[in-house]
């Protein structure tokens, strides 16, 4: 994997783009965050920007929701490039106050164990390193994307450091994540706008739609284990959800292969294995294993849990 | 425009209620106007036959109605569908009309073509739940009648304002809103009850049958021969000159509601 060349090593799209600016961050693990010292980062930043204090909309429904935040996972390392930022078309301080333009934010991740069960869990650092930005409102994911920065943060920010937050985020959160690459593309007039925009989102749509149908193509018949997440016992404390290959948690964040795959990376963490057991019931979603493990975490309130049913023996997933 | 700060007490709502043609959305567009110089304001319209909008001079292009529709028909299994609470809190931030001088707009609206209301009535607590926080004021204008109290859509709001105008119906129903208030054990903190459109002439008769009925007016919005203009040449009642009678009136009202939502 080169870090010194900084041409890209293989194109990523077919429809025609002209070139970007391109940055290289910093690789040096020590030095992840030098630089975002003018700007807040953290939670409490997390929220909305109302009309009057934006200075730059990207995506949203005024562009016909044909945006798209993307972090993918790659399988060659010879496919990306570690560090290297693009942007393609306008960088923030050269976009007019109150424009509002659709776009595409596509990061590439490498890791020598990542797979692609790993994407939604890497994905989350992508999230963070942007939604925690001061002065960045964010809604949606993926092709529903809207997002606005503000005009206060707007001359302390740039595409290329919000690139090195994500990047940063990702390994930070994610060690098992050990390249990122990031391309953005502006779809100002002169690039073409959002029909470019949507000719690159036709592209890529495809790639998370084969994953989506890769988790819908399972059952819960055909897995003897699932997974619980023990994550929101801090706020709920006899509570634990139940992930199968039908249903997700409460949060709506993880998936059963995401659960696989964090399960792996920490097995003592807050996604624990919960064995299937006898089913009893396929239809409601009764099954022994699910009985028994949810009676020991819920300080043994709860004996009976039907998975699928709203109405008798709903559990609190 | 900016505040040195927010108001403490941020989510206060106000829902104004009465008879129909007492002036309630009138009344609501002078009231929010008068309340955005103190905060952001949310403005409902949960009239299914909406005219907030056009008291306060904006369009909406989306109403609260055609984004369930848009869920309930969403394919099964989607993600809309999997979600429809999820799907339907991220809908609701593309449908907030967002105005000038801190008003953002929501319209209720109704199911498209043949159906009950229920269904668009019963979500209004759930917008007002995902919204009135981000807002210092959020003012609700029903429609007409009691409906919305027996629905509870608009159980505990902080401040409940009955109008009537000077007639004996319309403070019957500012009565009703009261009694039934009570009787539902609906939490207001408060009920106020307004008259509107009074004149020097109906405001004795008026005044003897407030009292002769235990009820208490809060405050006397006059008649105002330029709302009556406004009207009747369509222009949005929230450009009435600041010094028209009914602007006076509705300011010291604000202030009345300022000093509750900081209490």
């Amino acid at each position: 994997m080169a870090t010194e060349v900084k041409t890209e090593l293989k194109p990523w799209y077919k429809t025609k783009l002209p070139p970007g600016k391109v940055y290289q961050l910093e690789t040096d693990l020590d030095k992840l965050w030098d630089g975002l010292e003018d700007v807040g980062i953290g939670p409490r930043y997390i929220g909305e920007i109302r009309k009057g204090y934006w200075h730059a909309e990207l995506g949203g429904p005024k562009h016909n929701y044909k945006s798209f935040l993307y972090a993918e996972v790659v399988n060659d390392p010879n496919e990306i490039v570690d560090g290297r930022v693009e942007v393609i078309g306008p960088e923030l301080d050269e976009i007019p106050p109150e424009t509002s333009l659709p776009f595409s934010l596509h990061a590439k991740l490498w890791g020598p164990e990542l797979t692609e069960d790993h994407e939604e869990f890497a994905a989350r650092g992508m999230f963070m390193g942007l939604m925690f930005m001061e002065g960045v409102g964010m809604i949606g994911a993926r092709d529903t994307i809207w997002t606005r920065i503000s005009k206060e943060v707007a001359p302390r920010l740039s595409f290329k450091k919000l690139s090195q937050s994500i990047r940063a985020s990702v390994l930070t959160s994610a060690p098992i994540v050990e390249a990122v690459e990031v391309k953005w593309v502006l779809g100002t007039p002169e690039i073409g706008g959002v029909k470019t925009i949507e000719s690159i989102l036709e592209e890529t749509k495809p790639k998370w739609e084969a994953l989506m149908a890769k988790h819908a193509a399972i059952a819960d018949e055909d897995v003897d284990l699932f997974y619980g997440c023990t994550l929101c016992k801090m706020i709920a404390p006899n509570h634990a959800c139940i992930i199968t290959p039908a249903i997700v948690p409460y949060c709506g964040v993880l998936s059963f292969y995401t659960c696989k795959a964090i399960h792996a990376i920490d097995p003592h963490g807050y996604i624990f294995e919960l064995p299937k057991g006898e089913t009893i019931d396929p239809i409601a979603g009764r099954f022994t294993g699910v009985d028994d493990a949810i009676y020991e975490r819920s300080d043994h309130r709860h004996k009976i849990f039907h998975l699928h049913s709203s109405i008798k023996y709903v559990t609190t997933n | 425009m900016e505040f040195s700060g927010s108001l403490v007490n941020k989510g206060f709502t106000i829902a104004v209620s009465g008879k129909g043609g007492v002036g309630k959305t009138g009344l609501s567009a002078l009231l929010i106007r008068c309340l955005s110089r103190k905060g952001y304001v949310l403005a409902i319209d949960a009239d299914p036959d909406s005219n907030l909008p056009h008291a306060l001079g904006m369009t909406v292009r989306k109403s609260v109605g055609d984004i369930r529709e848009t869920i309930m028909h969403a394919p099964a299994r989607s993600p809309e569908a999997a979600n429809k609470g999820g799907a339907f809190q991220t809908a609701l931030h593309e449908i907030v009309e967002e105005g000038d001088n801190n008003i953002d707009l929501l319209v209720m609206g109704r199911p498209e073509g043949e159906g009950c209301y229920c269904p668009v009535n019963n979500i209004l607590r759930q917008v007002i739940d995902a919204k009135a926080n981000s807002y210092d004021f959020t003012v609700i204008d029903c429609e007409a009648g009691l409906e919305h109290l027996s629905r509870r859509t608009t159980r505990d709001v902080d401040l409940m304002i009955a109008v009537s105008d000077a007639t004996w119906n319309g403070l019957l129903t500012a009565k009703r809103v009261k009694d039934l208030a009570k009787e539902l054990v609906v939490n207001f903190s408060e009920v106020m009850l307004i008259a509107n459109k009074v004149t020097d002439e109906t405001r004795p008769g008026l005044e003897r049958m407030v009292q002769e009925n235990g009820l208490e007016i809060t405050a006397y919005v006059p008649y105002d021969p330029q709302i009556a203009l406004a009207d009747a040449l369509g222009k949005p009642i929230i450009e009435l000159p600041e010094d028209s009678p009914a602007s006076i009136a509705v300011v010291q009202v604000c202030e009345k509601i300022s000093e509750r939502a900081t209490r």
